[in-house]
C-alpha cells in the first residue's frame, strides 16, 4: 500500500486516541473563537448604520412635532406617551404586525388554545420565538417543567423517526451516488458532489418550497418567507417573523381553519426536524462503515507498528457522544 | 425501532402538546386579557388628557412608529448620545454567539436584507462547528459522568436497575443545577438586577437554548458590566449547554431502554406461549415455524435474526441488554 494511504490511516487512528482528542477541543474552542470574532465584525458593518438611521429618524420625527406643536404640549406630554408605549413594549405588544388593533381597542387573546398549541412546540422543539412568552410566574414555571419534560420527548421522537427512516436516506444517497458517477469517476468527485447535490436537494424541500407556502399565506416577500423558513429549522428562532403574527389574515379569522394552520405549521416544524435527523443518521452510519472497513483492512495487511487501540466512532458534528441524537 | 415504535411515540407527543396548549392557555390567557384592557383604559385616559392637544391620527402616528422602532430593538427609554447601539462590535459578537448556539434571543436580529442572507450563510457554517465543539466538551463531561457514575453504582444497590439510573440521573441534575443554574441566576440577580426567579428562567431558557428573548443580558446601559462577567457568561452558556445536553441524553437514553425492557419482557411472554402450543406446531409443518419466528423476529425489528432461536428459548443477546448490565 502507498505511503499516502499509510499516513492517512495512521492519523486516522491517531484521531481515536484519547490525547489527541483534548487537543482537538482546544483547537475547536479557538476556531470557534475566531468565526464569532469574524461574525461580530461583518454583522457589525452590516446593521450598524441601519439602527443608527432609525434611531434618527425616531429623534428627528419626535423633534419635529414637538417644534411644529410647542405652544400647546410640553416635553413632558410626550413622555408620557412614550412611557406608555415602552410599557406596552415590555408585555410583548410590539410584536403585532397590526398596531391599529390595539389603538381601536380591539383584543384579541394572544394565548388562545390554538396559539397556545404552537407555543408548546416552539417550547419542545427549542427554537423559542419569544413573540409569545409566559408573563406569569406560574406561567414561567410551568414552561419549565414542560420543557423538562418536553425536550427528550421530542429528542426521543426525532431519533426514532431518523432510525425508521436511515436506510431509505442511504438509498437516496446511494442513487444520488449512482446518477453522478455516470458523469464522472473520480473519488473526490463523486464525494463532494454527492454532498453539494444532496444539500441542495434537501435546502429546496425544506426551506425553498415551504418559503412559496408561507409567502402566500402571510403576505411576506419570498426573501422574508425563506428567512423565517431557515430560523425556524436551524431552531435559532429569533422571533421577527413568526407565522400567525398577523390576526388580519383571513385564515386565522375562524377558530377552525387557525387551529388547521397552527397544526400544519408544527407538521412543518416537525417534519424538517424529522429529515434533518434523518440525514444525520443516515450519514453517521455511513461513517460507521468506514471505520469497520479501515479496521478490518488493517488486520488485513498485518500492520503491527500501531498497538491496538479501539477504533471509537467519531461523533458527528452537533451529535451527542454514545447517542444518535442530534444536538 | 419500528412504525408502531414511532406510531405511540408520536401520538404521545400530540398529546403532549395539547396538554400544553391547555395548560399554557390557562395560566397566560387571563392575564394578559388584564394587561389589554388595562392598555385600553390607560389609552383612554391619554386621549383624555392630550385631546385638545394631538389628533387621534398625531397619537396614532407616535405609537406607530415608536412601536417599530422598538420591536428593532432600539432601547428607548435609554436613550441618549451615549448608550450603546444594538450594533457594535461588542452586541455583534454576542449576537453571532446566539446565532451559532441556536439560542436565538431576537432581541437583536438583523434588519438589513443583506444582514439576513449573510446571517443565513453564518448560521450554515456555525452551527456545524459549534455542534463539534459542543461534541468535544459534551465528550469531556460524559467521561467525567460515567466515573461519577461508577462510583455510585459502587455504594447503591437496587432491585430496579431502570430506577437506579433514574437516581443516578436525578442528582447529576441537582449538581447540575447548582453550577449551571443557581449559582449564575444569584450573579445575574445582583449584576443584572432581576429578582431569582427571573434569574433562574433565564437560565433555563438559554441552557435549553429555546431562548425567548424577553430576558437577556447585558442590556442595560446604566450598568457598567466588566470583561470577566461578559466571559464568564460565555464559558457559561458553551459549557452549561453541553451539560444540558449530556442530561437530555441520558434521560432519553433511560426512556429509551425502558421501552426497550418492556418489548423483551413482551417477547418472553410471546415465548412462553409458543413453548405450549410447540408439539403441535412440529407436526404442521416449517412454513408455519418460520411463521411463529417472523412475529418473534419483528419485536427485535430485524428479520435478519430469525435463525437464532434457540429450542430451549434462551434469550439471546440483543442491543437492548446490554441497557440493563447496570
Amino acid at each position: 500500500m502507498s505511503l499516502f494511504r499509510k499516513a492517512a490511516r495512521l492519523s486516522e487512528l491517531r484521531k481515536s486516541s484519547p490525547n489527541y482528542s483534548a487537543m482537538k477541543v482546544c483547537i475547536l474552542t479557538v476556531t470557534f473563537f475566531l468565526y464569532l470574532l469574524l461574525g461580530s465584525v461583518m454583522f457589525h458593518h452590516l446593521e450598524s448604520k441601519h439602527q443608527e438611521q432609525d434611531f434618527r429618524f425616531v429623534i428627528d420625527r419626535l423633534g419635529s412635532f414637538y417644534e411644529k406643536h410647542r405652544h400647546c404640549i410640553d416635553p413632558a406630554e410626550i413622555s408620557q406617551i412614550v412611557e406608555v408605549v415602552l410599557l406596552a413594549c415590555k408585555d410583548g405588544f410590539h410584536h403585532l404586525d397590526n398596531t391599529t388593533d390595539i389603538l381601536n381597542g380591539n383584543i384579541t387573546d394572544r394565548w388562545d388554545l390554538p396559539s397556545s398549541f404552537f407555543f408548546s412546540a416552539t417550547v419542545v422543539t427549542t427554537i423559542g420565538y419569544g413573540r409569545l412568552s409566559p408573563q406569569t410566574r406560574q406561567g414561567r414555571n410551568a414552561c419549565i417543567l414542560y420543557a423538562l419534560l418536553g425536550i427528550p420527548l421530542t429528542a426521543i421522537l426525532l431519533k426514532e423517526v431518523g432510525h425508521m427512516f436511515k436506510d431509505k436516506g442511504i438509498l437516496i444517497l446511494t442513487k444520488i451516488r449512482q446518477s453522478l458517477m455516470k458523469i464522472h469517476k473520480s473519488k473526490t468527485f463523486i464525494t463532494i458532489a454527492t454532498a453539494v447535490v444532496g444539500f441542495l436537494v434537501l435546502y429546496c424541500i425544506l426551506i425553498c418550497l415551504p418559503a412559496l407556502v408561507f409567502s402566500y399565506t402571510e403576505g411576506w416577500s419570498y426573501q422574508d418567507a425563506h428567512y423565517f423558513c431557515f430560523i425556524t429549522l436551524t431552531t435559532i428562532g429569533f422571533g421577527d417573523h413568526v407565522v400567525g403574527g398577523n390576526n388580519d389574515r383571513v385564515i386565522y379569522q375562524n377558530q377552525w381553519s387557525k387551529w388547521a394552520f397552527k397544526i400544519l405549521i408544527t407538521l412543518y416544524l416537525l417534519c424538517g426536524l424529522s429529515i434533518l435527523a434523518i440525514v444525520f443518521n443516515a450519514l453517521s452510519s455511513g461513517s460507521e462503515n468506514k471505520f469497520a472497513e479501515l479496521y478490518k483492512k488493517r488486520k488485513q495487511s498485518g500492520n503491527e507498528d500501531v498497538s491496538v487501540i479501539e477504533i471509537k466512532e467519531d461523533p458527528k458534528p452537533g451529535m451527542i457522544p454514545g447517542t444518535d441524537i442530534n444536538l | 425501532m419500528n412504525g408502531k415504535t414511532v406510531g405511540i411515540i408520536s401520538f404521545i407527543f400530540i398529546i403532549y402538546l395539547l396538554l400544553g396548549a391547555v395548560l399554557f392557555h390557562f395560566i397566560e390567557s387571563p392575564n394578559e386579557l388584564a394587561k389589554m384592557e388595562e392598555a385600553k383604559e390607560m389609552r383612554v385616559e391619554l386621549m383624555a388628557n392630550l385631546t385638545d392637544m394631538l389628533t387621534d391620527d398625531q397619537i396614532e402616528t407616535i405609537v406607530t412608529n415608536l412601536l417599530k422602532i422598538t420591536a428593532a430593538g432600539v432601547n428607548f427609554l435609554n436613550m441618549n448620545e451615549t448608550s450603546p447601539t444594538n450594533w457594535d462590535i461588542n452586541s455583534a459578537f454576542f449576537f453571532s454567539g446566539t446565532v451559532v448556539t441556536t439560542i436565538g434571543f431576537g432581541n437583536n436580529a438583523p434588519s438589513t436584507q443583506m444582514g439576513r442572507n449573510f446571517c443565513i450563510i453564518y448560521a450554515l457554517i456555525g452551527i456545524p462547528l459549534c455542534g463539534f465543539l459542543l461534541t468535544g466538551i459534551g465528550e469531556k463531561l460524559g467521561i467525567l459522568a460515567k466515573k461519577l457514575e461508577a462510583m455510585f453504582y459502587d455504594r447503591v444497590t437496587c432491585g430496579y436497575p431502570t430506577l437506579l439510573r433514574l437516581t443516578y440521573i436525578s442528582i447529576l441534575l441537582v449538581i447540575g443545577a447548582i453550577f449551571f443554574i443557581t449559582i449564575p441566576s444569584i450573579i445575574f440577580m445582583h449584576v443584572e438586577g432581576w429578582k431569582i426567579s427571573e434569574s433562574w428562567y433565564f437560565c433555563f431558557i438559554t441552557l435549553t437554548t429555546i431562548g425567548f428573548g424577553d430576558y437577556v443580558i447585558g442590556q442595560r446601559s446604566d450598568k457598567g458590566y466588566t470583561e470577566f462577567y461578559k466571559w464568564a457568561c460565555y464559558v457559561w452558556i458553551i459549557v452549561g449547554m453541553s451539560f444540558l445536553a449530556l442530561i437530555i441524553s441520558l434521560l432519553s437514553d433511560l426512556m429509551t431502554d425502558y421501552a426497550g425492557k418492556l418489548r423483551e419482557e413482551q417477547k418472553q411472554r410471546l415465548k412462553q406461549l409458543k413453548n405450549l402450543t410447540g408439539k403441535q406446531l412440529t407436526r404442521l409443518g416449517s412454513s408455519d415455524k418460520k411463521g411463529i419466528k417472523g412475529v418473534e423476529a419483528g419485536y427485535h425489528g430485524d428479520e435478519d435474526r430469525v435463525e437464532e432461536e434457540d429450542r430451549d428459548g434462551n434469550v439471546e443477546e440483543t442491543p437492548l441488554d446490554a441497557g440493563e448490565k447496570f
